[in-house]
């Protein structure tokens, strides 16, 4: 046997049902051996995960203990409607909050924008305190009614 | 009187004794099977209630675990094909489906390149089980999860162990070739 063994044939090998030439391959090829072996492992480690996974998921010991002493698992259904009526009031609640959290920031950015605003005008309109002597060299063409920001349509003083 | 009584009382003993000794291995069947561990808390259950019905009609013509495991495949199997039972049950049960079983590999002496690999193979193997065919699906997990051999696997399931053996081989060919290149 030169090639590798098939897949039909690693599954004999699981299932113990391996023939006298697939053994020997396997002596002489450590590839497959390696594969076999680690597919081996796998299953085998596939086993221990299941069962740790169901025991872990169902926990039967504690509930059978429970059971023996009295405590039943049972709620009563008006106990399991007030508590959906809790959890539907607590989204309700969460809705409006977020809501109201959603519009301030808007409110925030309105009255920034209102402060940039002011400040702007300000700014242009006013002269720095050094250069206040030379406005008295120039004149607004169209008074102090000017737009903020715009060109300044100044004539010079003879 | 006295000793009706005392006969129901160790029927009842027996029996939950048979609960205590068999309940994780019918309800790890369902649960491998189904993926759910809420559908998986019902089969067992129902597989129990079935069990002590037809207690009385138990001729002991096989093991304990063969009559509890029979009942177990069979509720499966129509929890499988009963599609529109299933979709209910999920709905009403709000069902936990177990996705991950890799990380409940046993870590021990290896390092942590081998655990991640020896992980990706056992959820490899996982998926893999998934898309098997019912049958196949069936008597891979018995044999593999439930180390049970050909013969019980047959008495539990209802086919010629020929056909068992076949399924088997089907189920480990697609799980070796899903695991591909992890080997």
């Amino acid at each position: 046997m030169n090639s590798h063994l098939t897949t039909q044939q690693v599954s004999a090998c699981i299932l113990e049902e391996a023939g006298a030439d697939i053994k020997r391959h396997l002596e002489e090829c450590p590839d497959c051996r390696t594969e076999l072996q680690r597919f081996r492992e796998s299953l085998a480690e596939f086993r221990t995960s299941v069962r740790e996974c169901s025991s872990a998921q169902f926990a039967w010991e504690r509930r059978f203990d429970r059971e023996e002493t009295g405590h039943s698992r049972f709620i009563p259904s008006s106990i399991r409607w007030l508590a959906a009526a809790f959890v539907v009031g607590a989204l309700a609640i969460g809705f409006v909050r977020d809501d109201s959290e959603r519009q301030s920031p808007m409110a925030a950015v309105s009255a920034d924008a209102r402060l940039l605003t002011q400040v702007d005008t300000q700014l242009s309109q006013s002269v720095p305190r050094p250069l206040e002597p030379l406005t008295s060299l120039v004149q607004w063409s169209e008074g102090a009614e000017r737009e903020p920001g715009a060109p300044a349509n100044i004539t010079e003083k003879n | 009187m006295a000793d009706l009584s005392h006969d129901v009382a160790r029927e009842r003993a027996e029996f939950e004794s048979l609960v205590r000794l068999y309940w994780p291995k019918v309800f790890r069947f369902a649960l491998a099977s189904l993926r759910d561990k809420d559908a998986a808390e019902t089969i067992a259950q129902d597989c129990f209630v079935k069990a002590h019905r037809a207690r009385g009609r138990f001729r002991n013509e096989c093991s304990d675990a063969t009559w509890l495991m029979r009942i177990a495949v069979n509720l499966v199997r129509d929890h499988l094909r009963n599609r529109r039972l299933r979709f209910w049950k999920h709905t009403q049960t709000y069902g936990q489906p177990v996705e991950d079983i890799g990380h409940w590999i046993d870590e021990g002496q290896r390092s942590p390149e081998a655990q991640a690999l020896l992980r990706e193979r056992v959820q490899a193997i996982w998926e893999a089980t998934k898309s098997l065919p019912e049958r196949q699906r069936t008597v891979f997990l018995l044999r593999f999860v439930e180390d049970m051999d050909l013969l019980d696997i047959a008495a539990v399931t209802g086919m010629k162990e020929g056909t068992v053996k076949t399924h088997l081989f089907r189920a480990l060919q697609a799980v070796w070739e899903r695991m591909g290149s992890q080997l």
